[in-house]
C-alpha cells in the first residue's frame, strides 16, 4: 500500500514539477511558428529525461551516491570540475530565467514592473529552502505546479486533429525558416532534458532513503511521471500551433504568451496561465537552486541535506542562499527574462554530452551498481542519446547565430 | 632510515619507462595490502591504454573498451614494488626490462586491472 | 588506489570532514613503499587539475590564503575502514577541513534567523 502512495506520490510530483520558463516558452514559440512539426523534439526530449532519471534513480538506491558523488568518485577531480563548472554556470543562467518567469507572471498579474518582483521571488524561494525540508520543497511546488495541468483541458476543447499531431511526432524537416526550426528542435531538448532534473532526483533519492527495494517506484515514476510531463509540453504546443499560428503571432515577449489561454478559456484562462507559468518556474527555481548547491556540496565532499537545518551545513546552506540571490540580482538588473530564457535552454542543450555521457558509464561499471547495470536497451537508448547531445553541441553555436531572434 | 614522501595522485597517470627506456604506459593504480597495521604496496598497475584513462580515470578508456570487447582489448602491466623506481616522482621508472613483466591480462580476474586485489573494498587495498 | 582517492571522509561523528584529495606514499628504502596518509584540502586537488588550470587554481589560493586554508593529514592509522566512504577514528571538528564550515554556521549562518 505504501509503495502505491509513493508511486502516486511520485507521479504527482513528476507532473506538477515538470514545466518551467524554458519548456513552457519553447513549447509556445514552437507551436506558434511551425505547428504540429516540432511535437518529435518534446517526444525525444521526454524520452532522454526518462532514461536519465530512471537512471540516476536506479543508482542512487543502488550504491547510496547521487550523480556528484559518483562523477566525483568514479572520475576523479581532474573530470569533476567540468560538469561542475559548466553545470553550475549553465544551472545559473536557467534560475535567472525561472526568476524571470515568476516576475513576469507576477508583471502581469499586477501591473508592477518585473524587475521589482526579482528579488522578492528570489527572497521567496530563498526562505521556502532555509525554512523548509526537502519534501515540503519538492512535493510543495509540485502539487500546486498541477495546476498546469489546465493546459492539457484547454488543448482537448480545442478539438485539434490529431491525425496532424501525431504526424507532428515524426520527425519532418521544417518547410520554411530552417535555421529557427531547428534551433528551436535544440532549445526544446535542452528544456526537457535540464541536467537539474535528474541530478536533483538522484540527491532527493538519498535523502529519501531509497533502497533496491525502491527500483521498481523508480521505474514507474520516472517512465508515467516524465510522459504525463511530456504530454504537458506537448498540450502547450497545441494550443500554440492552434491559437497563435493562424493569427501569425510570434512569440517573442512574455506578454504575448498570456494570450495563449484566454481564447480558450476566457478570462480564467488567463489566472490560470499566471498561475501556471509562475508556480511552475517558482518550483524550478527552487529545485534549480538546490541542485546546484547539491552538486558543489557533493563533489567537493561537504555535508549536504536539505532535510537538516541550515545551521548542520554551513557551507552548503551559504552556497544555495548566494546563488539564489545573485541570480535575483541578475532579473533585478533587468534582463530580458524571454530572450535569457531561450539562450539558456540553447546553451543546457550544448551542455548535455558533459553529464549524459559519464553516465554512460556509471549505469555500466558492474563494481558500482552491480547486477543492476544497464539492459541493452537502456545503453542503446542512451548510446543514441549521447550521439544526439553530441550532434546538438556541435550545432549550438551556429544555431544561436542564425536562429536565435 | 630515511624516507620520503610522494604524492600518489600526482604519481597516477604519469608516463611510465622501463629499464631501457622503453615506455611501459601509464601509472593507472597503486594496489597496497594491509599488513601489520600498515598499508604495504604490492604491486603497481601500468596500463597500455592509461592514456585514455587519463581523461578522467577511464571515462572512455577502460570501460567502453570493455564494453565492447569484454575485457580482452584492454592490457596492462604489473609492475612489483621493487621493480618500480620512485626517485624521480615524475618520471617513474622500471628497473627491468618490459618484457620481464607480467601482463594484467594473464591474472585471472574479470575486470582486469585495477580490481583483482581491490576487490575486497574494506581496510585493504587502497 | 582508487578505493581511497575522491573518497568521502567521515570522523568519529559521521560527520562529513571532505573528500579524499591526496594520498601519501612514504618511500623507505630496500622495503616496500607504504601508504601512510592522505589529505583534505583545496590545496591538494588542485594540483591535479590540468596544467593551466591547476597553476591558475594554486595562485588563486596563495592570494586569498584562508580560503586555501590548511591541508588536513589524516594517518593511515587513523582509519577505521575503506569502503564507500573512509571512516577515521579522530573528531574532524578542529581541523582544517572544517575550519570553514564552522566560521561559517557561528559567524553568518547562525545569525540569521530560522538557522
Amino acid at each position: 500500500m505504501k509503495r502505491i502512495l509513493d508511486l502516486t506520490l511520485g507521479i504527482v510530483t513528476s507532473i506538477g514539477g515538470f514545466l518551467e520558463a524554458g519548456s513552457i516558452i519553447t513549447a509556445v514559440q514552437a507551436g506558434a511558428v511551425f505547428g504540429y512539426k516540432l511535437l518529435w523534439t518534446i517526444a525525444l526530449g521526454t524520452l532522454g529525461l526518462m532514461l536519465l532519471v530512471e537512471q540516476s534513480g536506479r543508482l542512487a538506491a543502488v550504491t547510496g551516491r547521487t550523480v556528484g558523488d559518483a562523477l566525483r568518485e568514479r572520475f576523479g577531480i581532474n573530470f569533476f570540475i567540468i560538469p561542475l563548472v559548466t553545470g553550475l554556470l549553465v544551472s545559473f543562467l536557467v534560475l535567472a530565467s525561472e526568476i524571470g518567469g515568476v516576475s513576469l507572471a507576477l508583471q502581469m498579474a499586477t501591473g508592477i514592473s518585473f524587475q521589482w518582483w526579482a528579488m522578492p521571488v528570489a527572497f521567496a524561494g530563498w526562505f521556502l529552502l532555509w525554512k523548509g525540508n526537502f519534501g515540503v520543497v519538492e512535493k510543495g511546488s509540485s502539487l500546486l505546479g498541477l495546476v498546469t495541468i489546465v493546459f492539457i483541458v484547454a488543448a482537448l476543447k480545442l478539438h485539434p486533429d490529431w491525425g496532424r499531431v501525431g504526424a507532428g511526432l515524426l520527425p519532418t524537416s521544417p518547410d520554411h525558416d530552417g535555421p529557427r526550426y531547428w534551433y528551436l528542435a535544440v532549445s526544446i531538448i535542452g528544456a526537457s532534458i535540464s541536467p537539474y532534473l535528474y541530478m536533483f532526483y538522484s540527491s532527493g533519492a538519498v535523502e529519501d532513503g531509497w533502497g533496491t527495494d525502491d527500483l521498481s517506484t523508480n521505474k514507474a515514476t520516472a517512465v508515467i511521471g516524465m510522459s504525463f510531463g511530456g504530454v504537458l509540453s506537448a498540450a502547450v504546443l497545441i494550443i500554440a500551433a492552434l491559437v497563435f499560428l493562424p493569427r501569425g503571432i510570434q512569440v517573442d515577449r512574455y506578454e504575448q504568451a498570456g494570450l495563449l489561454l484566454p481564447p480558450v478559456l476566457g478570462h480564467t484562462g488567463f489566472v490560470l496561465f499566471l498561475a501556471s507559468l509562475g508556480i511552475a518556474c517558482f518550483g524550478a527555481t527552487t529545485e534549480i537552486t538546490l541542485a546546484m548547491a547539491y552538486l558543489l556540496a557533493q563533489g567537493l565532499g561537504w555535508d549536504w541535506s536539505e532535510n537538516a537545518k541550515p545551521k548542520q551545513n554551513a557551507r552548503f546552506s551559504l552556497m544555495y542562499t548566494v546563488t539564489i540571490l545573485l541570480a535575483g540580482v541578475v532579473m533585478a538588473a533587468g534582463i530580458d527574462p524571454l530572450k535569457l530564457t531561450n539562450f539558456s535552454m540553447m546553451l543546457t542543450a550544448a551542455s548535455l554530452p558533459v553529464t549524459v555521457i559519464p553516465m554512460f558509464v556509471l549505469m555500466n561499471d558492474e563494481a558500482l551498481v552491480g547486477e543492476h547495470r544497464n539492459r541493452w536497451f537502456s545503453n542503446a537508448a542512451l548510446g543514441v542519446l549521447s550521439i544526439v547531445t553530441i550532434v546538438v553541441l556541435f550545432s549550438a553555436v551556429p544555431l544561436q547565430i542564425l536562429g536565435g531572434s | 632510515m630515511t624516507a620520503r614522501e610522494c604524492r600518489v595522485e600526482l604519481l597516477i597517470g604519469r608516463r611510465v619507462v622501463d629499464a631501457s627506456g622503453e615506455v611501459v604506459g601509464r601509472l593507472e593504480e597503486i594496489v597496497a595490502d594491509y599488513v601489520d597495521d600498515e598499508y604495504v604496496v604490492r604491486e603497481f598497475h601500468v596500463g597500455a591504454f592509461a592514456a585514455l584513462e587519463r581523461l578522467g580515470t577511464g571515462i572512455f578508456g577502460r570501460s567502453l573498451l570493455r564494453l565492447i570487447g569484454g575485457g580482452r582489448i584492454y592490457t596492462g602491466y604489473i609492475v612489483p614494488w621493487r621493480h618500480m623506481d620512485l626517485s624521480d616522482p615524475e618520471h617513474p621508472r622500471v628497473t627491468v626490462a618490459k618484457s620481464e613483466l607480467r601482463r594484467i591480462g594473464e591474472t585471472p580476474g574479470p575486470r582486469s586491472s585495477a580490481r583483482p586485489a581491490a576487490q575486497r573494498r574494506s581496510r585493504r587495498s587502497a | 588506489m582508487h578505493d581511497l582517492l575522491d573518497k568521502v571522509v567521515l570522523d568519529e561523528g559521521r560527520r562529513n570532514v571532505g573528500r579524499v584529495d591526496g594520498v601519501v606514499l612514504e618511500l623507505r628504502p630496500g622495503a616496500a613503499p607504504v601508504v601512510s596518509a592522505f589529505e583534505i584540502g583545496g590545496r591538494v586537488w588542485a594540483r591535479r587539475l590540468h596544467g593551466r588550470i591547476a597553476r591558475w587554481a594554486v595562485a588563486f589560493g596563495r592570494r586569498w590564503p584562508a580560503l586555501g586554508n590548511g591541508v588536513t593529514r589524516f594517518a593511515m592509522r587513523d582509519v577505521r575502514t575503506i569502503g564507500i566512504t573512509v571512516s577515521v577514528k579522530r573528531d574532524g571538528r578542529p581541523t582544517p577541513a572544517l575550519a570553514w564550515e564552522n566560521w561559517l554556521r557561528e559567524h553568518v549562518i547562525s545569525r540569521i534567523p530560522g538557522a
